[in-house]
Order: C-alpha cells, then sequence, then structure tokens
C-alpha cells in the first residue's frame, strides 16, 4: 500500500508538472511604418510578452514577473520621451504620443493603506530604475506623485450608478508622476532590451543597433506597460508591452527625384534608413511582421477591390465565400504613379498581404460593410520569416514612395486637393494645444493655455452632433452630445501656485462663464513641499468654437537654498498638460481585412496586438510641450559661501567682545552696584582670551594662515626644525 | 564586589569566560592587520567611475569617465560590477552633433560611449551623499542591487573621479563638495568594513593630489593628476563640437589601456612611464599606503580587468579552511568554540581594531616621504597646538565666567526676574 501510495502521490506530482507546463510564454514583435512628411519616416515598434507562469520563464524576463507579482498592482506605464510630435507638420499620429521626458503611471490595486501605497510605489520606482537607469529616485519622495485624474473614457462610459466626477478612480488608485527634463540614451535602451527573449541581436529589435540613427531621431519615445490578467481559465498571467516609436528624417529628397527620373531606380530601404540589418529570425516569436503604411488613401483601394470582388463577379454569398473572384492587381488600377514604384522593384519578393480598415456598423458586426476608415491608413502586412528567407541575411524592405506634396494627412482623401487651391486652414492639425507662460515677474505670472480646433475637426463634431457617436456625457449636459467635451489636466509643482479664482475662459476670443460649461471638475490644491497640485477641468466647448484658452495667474514660491537644483538658472519644468477630446473619426470599430480575392464581408480578418492598438477608439490625448517656469534663485558662487561663513565667524568676534567691553552688570540699580562693577584688569583678561581663542581657531581652521604664521615666525627667528621621532 | 563576595566560584567562572571573550576577540584583531588582507583571494573586480561635472562645457569631464568605462568593460568587468555616476546627458544632448556617442579625438574613430552603456547614477542624482554612500555601503533598504557596491574583502575596487576641484575639494554637480577628509573617513570606513581588498583610486580634477592626501586607509593606492597649485588641463579641441573633448591625463591613461588586454602583464610602472610633465603640463603622483608595495608589483588588469577565479563563501565550513590552509582559521575557531560571540560581530561592531589603526598611522609617515613633507608636519603640528590653545582658552573663559557668576549670585537672580521669569517676587510685582 505504502508503494501504491507513493505512485499515486509521484503521479499526482507529474500530473501538477504537466499542468504547470501549460503555463507559457509567448512573444510577438511587430513593426510598423509610415511616412508622416515627405521627410519624415515613423518607425514604431511594438513587443508583447505575455506569460502564465510563474517561474520557470522560456523567455519571459524574470524581474518583470517578480515585480508584478510581489507588488499588488494592476497596471504600471512608464514612457521615456526625446523630442517631441510635431502636430503641425505631421499631422495626427497613428500611435500613442507622449510627453517629453518621463512618466510613470500605476494603478494599484484597490484597499491599500496611504503608508502601503507610499511604499509600494517607492519599491516600484526603485526596481523600474534600475530596469531603466532613468533617475526615477528623484520620484522617491511623495512631492512628484499626483492621482490620476478624471479620465474622459471613464467619464464617458455610461454607468447607472451616481458618478461624481470628484471620486477617485473605480476599481484601484492611480499614481502618476512625471519627470519632464529626463534625457533619453543609450544607457534607457540597453536594459530596456535586456527584456526581450533576443535582445537586439535577432529578430526586428535589431534594427535598433545603430545607435546614432535611434537617438538621431528627432522623435524618440521608449515605452514600457506591464499588466496583470486574468486568463479566460482563470490562471494569472502577466503582460509586458514594450514600444519605441521613432520619427526619422531621411535624406530621400534626392532618390526621390532620381526616381521620378528612373522610376525603376529602388527607392528607401527600411533597413538603410535605420542603419541597421535583421540577420536573424527570433526564434521564440510567434509571430513577427512589418506592417507598412500605404501613402494613398485606403478609400481608393477599397473601392477598387470592391468593384472587382463585387462588381464583377461577387453577386451572391455563395461565390464570395468560394473565393474564386481574382482580385488582379488592384493596387495598379487604384493608384496614380506613386504606387506603381514600389511594385515594379521585385514582385516576387513581396510576399505581402493589403490590409484595409474596415469600419463594422454598430449594430451587426462582422457584415453588410459598408466602408474603411478614414482615419486610418491602409497597411501592406510582410512577414519577417517570409522576408528573411528571399533576403540574403536582411529584409530588404522597399519602402513605398511619401506623397510628394507636404502633407499633414496623407491618408485623407481630398486633402491634397484642398491644399493645392491654397486652402491652407487644413493644414493644421486636428487640435493644437498650446502653453505659454505670461509675465516677467519674479512673483507673479500666469500661464495661458491655448486650443485650437480644426475645421475639419468642427465639421466632424457638428454632423455628429445627432446622428453620431453619442457618449452618455450627453444626458448630463441637457441634450449637447459628448462629443464636444474636452478635458484638460494640468499638473502643477507645488512652487507654482495658481489662484483658481483667476481662472477664466475664452471661446474664440471671447470670455464665457466657467460654471455652465463645465461639465466635471477636480482641483487638489498642491502641498507645501509634499504634494503638487492637479487641476482637471472637462469643458463642453460647442462644435462652432475654433479656439479655446484657459488663462489662470500663479504666484512663485520661494525655495530654500538646498531645494535648488545645480542648473536653477534653466527654470523649473512644469509638466506638460494633456488635452483630451473626442474625434468621431475614431469612434467606429475598425476589423482590419486582407484584400484576398473574394467578397469584402467574406475576407480574411487580421488581429494583432499593435493593429486594435492602431484603432484605440475615439478618445484622443493631444500634450502640449514643456513649460519652464523661471523662479527667483540666488546667486550660488563659491565666494559666497566663503564671504557668509567668514563674516558670520568676524560678526560673532566682533560682537561677543564688544559686548564684553560695554557690558555692566545687568540690573545696576538693584542690587549691590559695587559688585558689578568688573575690574580692568579683568575685562582684559578677557578680552585677550578672546582674541586668543578666535586667532587659535582660526589658525586651527585655515591651513593657509597656518601657512603665513609659520613664515613669519621663521622670518622672525623662531626655530621651527622640530620633527616627530 | 557583592557578586563576588556572594557566589565565589560562579563569579570566578565569568570572570574566566569573559577573558576567554576577551582572547578570541584579539585572535579576531591580530587576524584583520592588512598584511593578512593582501593574502586573502582576489576574486571580484569592481569598478566606481564617477564624472562630476554637469553642463555641456563639461563634456571633457563626462568623457573621461566614459573612457575609463571603455577601458573596463573592454577588459571584462560586467556592467554589474560597475557604478557609473554620469551628472549630465552629453551623449544625447540637443548640442551634440553626433547623437548617442562620445569621442575622445577629434578623429572620431574611438566611440567611448559605446553601443550598450548602463548608467546607475544620473543626473540629480549624482551627489556626495550618493557617492560616499555608494562607497561605504550604507543606503536605504529600496536602493537597488544595481546602484550598490557589493564588495568585499576579496574584490579590488577601482575608483575613477573627474570633475572640477581644488585644494582638498571636488565639486559634485556644481552645487557640493567633496572634501578630502570626507573622502578619506569613507575610504576608512571601507577598510574596516571588509569591503576590498586592495583599492586604486584616480582622481583628474585640478589639484588632485591635496583631494587624496588625506587618505590612510590601508591597502590604498592612489593616483592623482596633478598638485597643488597645478590644473589638469583640456585637449583634443574638436572644430565640429566646438570644445575641448578630453583631459589630458586620461588621454594618456585610454591610450595607454587601448594598447593592452586581458592577458597583459603590464604594471603601474609601465603606465607611470608614458606619463610626462611636457605632454600633460601638470606632475601626476601616487601614494601607496601599504608600504611593501612598488609600482612595479601592481599589475593593471587586477584593478582595470576582470577576474573569474569566483569562489563562493557561503557554505564555508571550518573544515574547508583547514584544507585550505586558510590563514584566518583562528577566527574560525575561535567562532567555533565561542558560540555567544560570533567572531564577526565581535571583531568588527563591539571592539574598535585599535591595532591597526596605529601600524597605518606609522606607515603614512613612513612611506615615500614627499620633498615639502617636512612642512606639512610642522603645519600639522601647529594646527594640533592652535586647537590645543583654542580648547584651553575657551575652559579658562568658561572657568572665570563661572566665577564670576558665582561672584554675583544676586546679581544673576536679579537679571532672572527683570525678564519676568519670576513672577512670584512680590517686590517685583508690586
Amino acid at each position: 500500500s505504502l508503494m501504491l501510495q507513493y505512485i499515486v502521490w509521484t503521479a499526482g506530482l507529474m500530473l501538477a508538472i504537466a499542468v504547470g507546463c501549460n503555463a507559457q510564454d509567448v512573444f510577438s514583435e511587430e513593426l510598423l511604418t509610415a511616412w508622416v512628411s515627405p521627410q519624415h519616416l515613423l518607425v514604431h515598434f511594438r513587443f508583447d510578452q505575455g506569460t502564465t507562469a510563474s517561474r520557470l520563464h522560456t523567455s519571459f524576463p524574470h524581474a518583470i514577473q517578480q515585480l508584478a507579482s510581489t507588488l499588488r498592482l494592476h497596471a504600471v506605464e512608464l514612457s521615456l520621451t526625446s523630442g517631441r510630435w510635431r502636430y503641425t507638420t505631421w499631422g495626427r499620429p497613428l500611435v500613442a504620443v507622449t510627453p517629453v521626458g518621463a512618466v510613470l503611471d500605476a494603478s494599484l490595486r484597490a484597499g491599500l493603506k496611504p503608508q502601503a501605497l507610499i511604499a509600494h510605489w517607492a519599491a516600484l520606482v526603485n526596481a523600474l530604475s534600475g530596469l531603466s537607469c532613468a533617475s526615477f529616485s528623484l520620484l522617491h519622495d511623495p512631492t512628484s506623485i499626483s492621482g490620476g485624474g478624471i479620465s474622459l473614457r471613464q467619464l464617458l462610459a455610461p454607468t447607472t450608478g451616481n458618478r461624481s466626477a470628484e471620486g477617485p478612480v473605480a476599481g484601484g488608485q492611480r499614481l502618476r508622476a512625471m519627470l519632464p527634463h529626463e534625457p533619453l540614451c543609450t544607457e534607457n535602451l540597453t536594459p530596456w532590451l535586456r527584456l526581450l527573449p533576443c535582445r537586439d541581436q535577432a529578430g526586428l529589435a535589431s534594427l535598433l543597433r545603430h545607435r546614432p540613427t535611434v537617438f538621431g531621431a528627432e522623435y524618440v519615445s521608449l515605452g514600457l506597460m506591464l499588466e496583470r490578467h486574468a486568463t479566460p481559465k482563470g490562471r494569472r498571467g502577466v503582460r509586458l508591452v514594450q514600444t519605441v516609436t521613432l520619427v526619422i528624417r531621411t535624406a530621400l529628397k534626392r532618390a526621390q527625384q532620381q526616381q521620378q527620373a528612373h522610376p525603376s531606380a529602388p527607392g528607401a530601404d527600411l533597413e538603410t534608413v535605420l542603419g541597421a540589418r535583421v540577420e536573424h529570425f527570433c526564434p521564440p516569436a510567434m509571430r513577427s511582421e512589418v506592417l507598412v503604411a500605404e501613402p494613398d488613401s485606403p478609400e481608393g483601394l477599397f473601392a477598387t477591390w470592391r468593384t472587382r470582388s463585387g462588381g464583377v463577379c461577387c453577386e451572391s454569398e455563395d461565390e464570395s465565400q468560394n473565393g474564386s473572384c481574382p482580385l488582379g492587381d488592384y493596387a495598379a488600377a487604384a493608384t496614380t504613379g506613386t504606387l506603381d514604384a514600389h511594385n515594379t522593384p521585385g514582385p516576387v519578393r513581396e510576399p505581402s498581404r493589403l490590409l484595409l480598415p474596415v469600419m463594422i456598423p454598430a449594430g451587426s458586426p462582422g457584415f453588410a460593410v459598408e466602408a474603411v476608415s478614414q482615419a486610418l491608413p491602409a497597411l501592406r502586412r510582410y512577414d519577417t520569416l517570409e522576408l528573411l528567407e528571399v533576403g540574403d541575411r536582411a529584409l530588404g524592405l522597399q519602402l513605398p514612395y511619401p506623397h510628394p506634396q507636404p502633407s499633414t494627412q496623407p491618408h485623407i482623401a481630398g486633402v491634397h486637393e484642398m491644399r493645392a487651391n491654397g486652402d491652407d486652414r487644413l493644414a493644421g492639425p486636428d487640435l493644437q494645444a498650446d502653453r505659454y507662460v505670461t509675465g516677467a515677474n519674479l512673483l507673479h505670472g500666469a500661464v495661458v493655455l491655448r486650443i485650437q480646433r480644426s475645421r475639419e475637426l468642427r465639421a466632424r463634431l457638428e454632423a455628429s452632433q445627432c446622428t453620431g457617436w453619442r457618449g452618455s456625457g450627453g444626458a448630463e449636459g441637457g441634450g449637447t452630445c459628448g462629443s464636444s467635451l474636452v478635458c484638460i489636466n494640468q499638473l502643477f509643482p507645488w512652487y507654482v501656485r495658481p489662484w483658481m479664482h483667476t481662472l477664466t475662459v475664452l471661446y474664440d476670443g471671447q470670455e464665457v462663464p466657467l460654471r455652465p460649461h463645465l461639465v466635471a471638475q477636480q482641483v487638489r490644491p498642491a502641498v507645501q513641499r509634499s504634494s503638487p497640485g492637479v487641476v482637471d477641468l472637462c469643458l463642453r466647448v460647442p462644435p462652432a468654437v475654433a479656439e479655446v484658452q484657459l488663462r489662470v495667474a500663479f504666484s512663485k514660491a520661494f525655495l530654500t537654498v538646498f531645494e535648488y537644483p545645480p542648473d536653477a538658472h534653466r527654470g523649473f519644468d512644469v509638466p506638460a498638460a494633456v488635452v483630451s477630446y473626442l474625434d468621431p473619426l475614431y469612434a467606429p470599430a475598425v476589423q482590419w481585412r486582407v484584400t484576398s480575392p473574394g467578397d469584402v464581408s467574406g475576407a480574411e480578418v487580421v488581429s494583432s496586438p499593435l493593429l486594435s492598438g492602431l484603432s484605440a477608439g475615439p478618445v484622443k490625448q493631444v500634450y502640449t510641450v514643456g513649460l519652464l517656469v523661471p523662479l527667483a534663485a540666488p546667486d550660488f558662487s563659491m565666494p559666497y559661501n566663503v564671504i557668509c561663513l567668514s563674516s558670520t565667524v568676524l560678526a560673532v568676534y566682533f560682537g561677543a567682545l564688544l559686548n564684553l567691553l560695554t557690558r555692566r552688570g545687568c540690573a545696576a540699580g538693584h542690587a549691590a552696584p559695587e559688585r558689578s562693577k568688573v575690574s580692568l584688569g579683568g575685562k582684559a583678561l578677557q578680552a585677550l582670551l578672546m582674541l586668543v581663542l578666535f586667532s587659535a581657531l582660526a589658525l586651527y581652521l585655515d591651513a593657509e594662515l597656518r601657512q603665513h604664521a609659520m613664515e613669519l615666525l621663521a622670518k622672525l627667528g623662531f626655530p621651527l626644525e622640530f620633527k616627530l621621532k | 564586589m557583592s557578586l563576588s563576595s556572594g557566589r565565589g566560584p560562579a563569579s570566578l567562572f565569568i570572570v574566566y569566560i569573559c577573558l576567554m571573550w576577551i582572547g578570541s576577540g584579539r585572535v579576531g584583531i591580530t587576524a584583520l592587520t592588512s598584511t593578512e588582507r593582501l593574502t586573502s583571494r582576489h576574486e571580484s573586480n569592481w569598478a566606481v567611475l564617477v564624472s562630476t561635472s554637469r553642463f555641456w562645457l563639461n563634456y571633457r569631464h563626462i568623457v573621461n569617465t566614459m573612457s575609463i568605462y571603455h577601458v573596463v568593460k573592454r577588459l571584462g568587468i560586467p556592467d554589474s560590477n560597475i557604478i557609473l555616476m554620469i551628472p549630465d546627458d552629453m551623449a544625447c544632448n540637443a548640442r551634440n552633433p553626433l547623437p548617442a556617442q562620445l569621442f575622445n579625438n577629434e578623429s572620431h574613430w574611438l566611440d567611448v560611449y559605446g553601443q550598450d552603456v548602463e548608467v546607475d547614477y544620473r543626473g540629480y542624482e549624482v551627489t556626495v551623499s550618493n557617492f560616499l554612500q555608494v562607497l561605504t555601503g550604507r543606503h536605504d533598504s529600496n536602493v537597488p542591487r544595481s546602484k550598490r557596491l557589493m564588495s568585499d574583502a576579496s574584490s579590488n575596487v577601482l575608483v575613477y573621479l573627474s570633475g572640477h576641484g581644488g585644494d582638498e575639494f571636488i565639486k559634485f554637480n556644481d552645487v557640493e563638495e567633496l572634501l578630502a577628509q570626507d573622502l578619506a573617513d569613507a575610504l576608512a570606513q571601507m577598510a574596516e568594513k571588509g569591503r576590498y581588498r586592495e583599492l586604486l583610486m584616480i582622481v583628474e580634477t585640478c589639484e588632485a593630489a591635496t583631494l587624496l592626501q588625506r587618505v590612510s586607509a590601508p591597502d590604498v593606492i592612489t593616483i592623482a593628476s596633478s598638485q597643488k597649485d597645478e590644473q589638469s588641463l583640456s585637449f583634443k579641441s574638436d572644430p565640429e563640437l566646438g570644445m575641448s573633448l578630453i583631459d589630458r591625463f586620461t588621454y594618456q591613461t585610454l591610450a595607454f589601456f587601448e594598447s593592452i588586454d586581458i592577458k597583459s602583464a603590464a604594471t603601474l610602472a609601465d603606465l607611470f612611464g608614458t606619463y610626462s610633465y611636457e605632454f600633460m603640463q601638470s606632475h601626476f603622483s601616487y601614494r601607496m599606503t601599504n608600504a611593501a608595495l612598488r609600482p612595479k608589483d601592481v599589475k593593471l588588469t587586477d584593478f582595470f580587468g576582470s577576474v573569474a577565479d569566483i569562489r563562493t563563501t557561503s557554505d564555508r565550513g571550518p573544515q574547508d579552511i583547514m584544507y585550505h590552509g586558510d590563514a584566518q582559521m583562528g577566527r574560525y575557531m575561535a567562532a567555533y568554540i565561542d558560540e555567544d560571540a560570533p567572531w564577526d560581530i565581535d571583531s568588527t561592531l563591539m571592539q574598535p581594531d585599535m591595532s591597526n589603526e596605529s601600524i597605518m598611522m606609522w606607515k603614512i609617515f613612513y612611506t615615500a616621504p614627499s620633498p615639502s613633507d617636512s612642512g606639512i608636519l610642522n603645519r600639522e603640528a601647529i594646527r594640533a597646538w592652535s586647537g590645543f590653545m583654542a580648547l584651553c582658552s575657551l575652559a579658562l573663559y568658561m572657568l572665570i565666567a563661572h566665577i564670576r557668576m558665582k561672584g554675583y549670585r544676586v546679581n544673576f537672580f536679579c537679571a532672572q526676574t527683570s525678564w519676568g521669569l519670576a513672577p512670584e517676587d512680590s517686590s517685583l510685582v508690586s
């Protein structure tokens, strides 16, 4: 029976191990490139890792797993950025854009006591500073931590219960901190790459190997997102998302001119632009894909596809299911001139598929395809492994040519024509946010936040007013649609103290009362030397309004001398403000469909983390640039200290001497006046002692004085040749 | 007294135990002298590389430190054993036309920044207190392991400092100063805590020798780029960057190390042979607190390279030591016999190591006397005497004041009442 028991236990253990082995690590890598202007190429890397194992990882970084399992956190988002997204020339970003410097955003599980919360934060900050080489230890003290503000998404989410905007965010505690002046360089990328299973030795990450190109880019952003998940089977999992976003200025102009002269000349190569090659495939990758945005509008491509598939032979559902309808050379038919340039060099080498963002009407998902989304470009999708098989230890991926005109929204039909007609108002981005300080006073100032909406966006908002996507905010606003909401989040360090009663709001230059337009607010004043102030405002801005201005006056605090940073005269950073708004263009859900031969509605649907991230919903965020506020700073130079110290000593000396020589006994008239008189000899003795005391002190402290004294003594003939035996 | 009279044999036993305990402590102390330390195995290498200057105009100080980082990394010390402190971002600075690269030469062929860099302390984190904490190991419990110097008595430690300095100080981040005495105290503390086997400290600042002149910890080799009243000059002006790239002393050091590899048998004497006043415009100097050591005995790869000969010490038992003939066997034996007082607490915490200190004091006085040595001694003597005088006069002054206070007791009380401290004094109230 003992033997039997043993066997049963062993079998049970084996079973447990076998079950445990089901838990595994998953790695997926994707790359998206798109032209954001004729000279600027956006390259966005996204690496997703997930694990359900609690230990014994094959590819998942153990440090991250440990961080996620020891701390009670939901999600952590860290971004390090240098440069800024230039909305005016690059248009609206395809991927999420982060403000300059470092941003750490953590949401911890609900129910943590304040002290435990601070301890969790400290542990997290320390772990991340080790994992990213950023100086996060400066975020230690809670002076930089702010709670998460109002999220527009949550404000719009239909809730049945009482929804108070002032309350804490449901389902956890959000903590947020920013370091606007944090640099981003190779030292941040090195530990970041260590979290990848192949580092930068294989796979798509090896495109980051030429550091001067990466950090010479005009916009560089390094992201790290850590999330805890419960899988459908109830197992606990951890997800790690790492992103790199680069906007690289390429010297493509000459090549482009060459290409126009000789259409068959090879164009820009992705690996040439990045200065590095992908030589090997990263074996743990379950997905390794390159997505190249088509510079042409997806509508044209879609129209061609639909006429090819629907118009020619796909009259009925059955035929489309068979897939017997050849699409043919859709791309060449759809575009004029620019697209066939990249189709011509070696069609054999292009194992690509064209993906189109197809909108799903809210009522019937998956069927009855109406149109493609105008917000997203068509994507050409390549598999890295297939490219590597064809290429000689390189991807050999030719990029399409950008539109020759400088365009802000290259994938929106009609923009170029209107630009050509001289309509410059369309050149701007959908929404632009500027922020600046007024007043040159060292005590007071004012900050102005200006939000400008383009005519396009206003037209879309107008159109969506009644028919389009409606948020639940509309019900509260008494008939106004939720789509006209604009939310502002601004963090003020404690040494910049805004006076909220001076807050004025201007719509198109006209001052408007704040209350009727305010949908939600959350204002947390700063606590001196311990926490920053947070201002969250959600305003209802009618679609007709083109420009919103918010002005608030502030006064500047005085710092103690040890609170000044080494570069105090540079000014003090005020973190970027966040403006979130809704764009109806992004409202419909989007599916990515392959333009394979066949009916539109029956086409294969492709999904991946990056693709689903591209169509993330209608809430858009715009960050302003950083702001520098000059504070009154003292003269920190070295003589300052010396003068202070020596004059203090002298003052003490003379004060004591004066006191000694002039003071009589206290209350001379009261009692024993004859005793209060000090003899002259006693005073002289005290003065002498004082002199000896201070000169000896000076000799003790000052080496040079000793030197001088020694020289003087030597001149006077004193023997100074005593030595230690 | 009552104890011994009450229970005689028991107290005698206690005294005996005490004597045994003290005796075992003495064993520990004698085993900790500096000669013993040197015979301990060399098992790991650590490097603390610090630049203390901020701002773009101090590009060369960052390049100095990154040059040494380049050397130690090329010779095999891993990033986990390097504590790098860089106060400003030069490589990705907006003013740098060559992003993510730092060069020591206008020919731009050697990028000392490299492909993989791990900076442990950067920006405002580079402070005097953080530097001293790294050396002494007195960190907050939250500080990650990557930011700690986790060396032990079998580690050779290289410390490199570059920045703006003066007579007995070096500026950190343009706001604070590290003083020579603080540095000497930190090194002495490291020696006490057994945080290094040998330590090589290189300082490249103006008047660097003054920063190191107070160091008295055992087994420390210090190298200074310049003497008192001398400047440490810059080198290699780059027209593209518009300023000097590196300092002369470090340029020469880097040039020397570029020619050797990990198998090299080059010694400190070889390195010193390449330094010349004609090139550096300053006199370098070295000092060794271990008198027996000579520059030609010190292999450079002992500090700049990495040893792979690693042995764990966690499961070392007394038997192991007997087999290997460890010189510290006496301490282990004492620990084995006397369970109540573990030898480590006993010898390091409970009893300060005075014998070691006195030996060191003698060593300092009798190693490599420099020309101005007698002057220093005289100045020190004057200092000691003036301090003594200050104390004496202060004591005398207080004595006189005390006598006077006693003499005028009435007067003293009247002073109190006039300040209203004694309202119960009816004569004043009325």
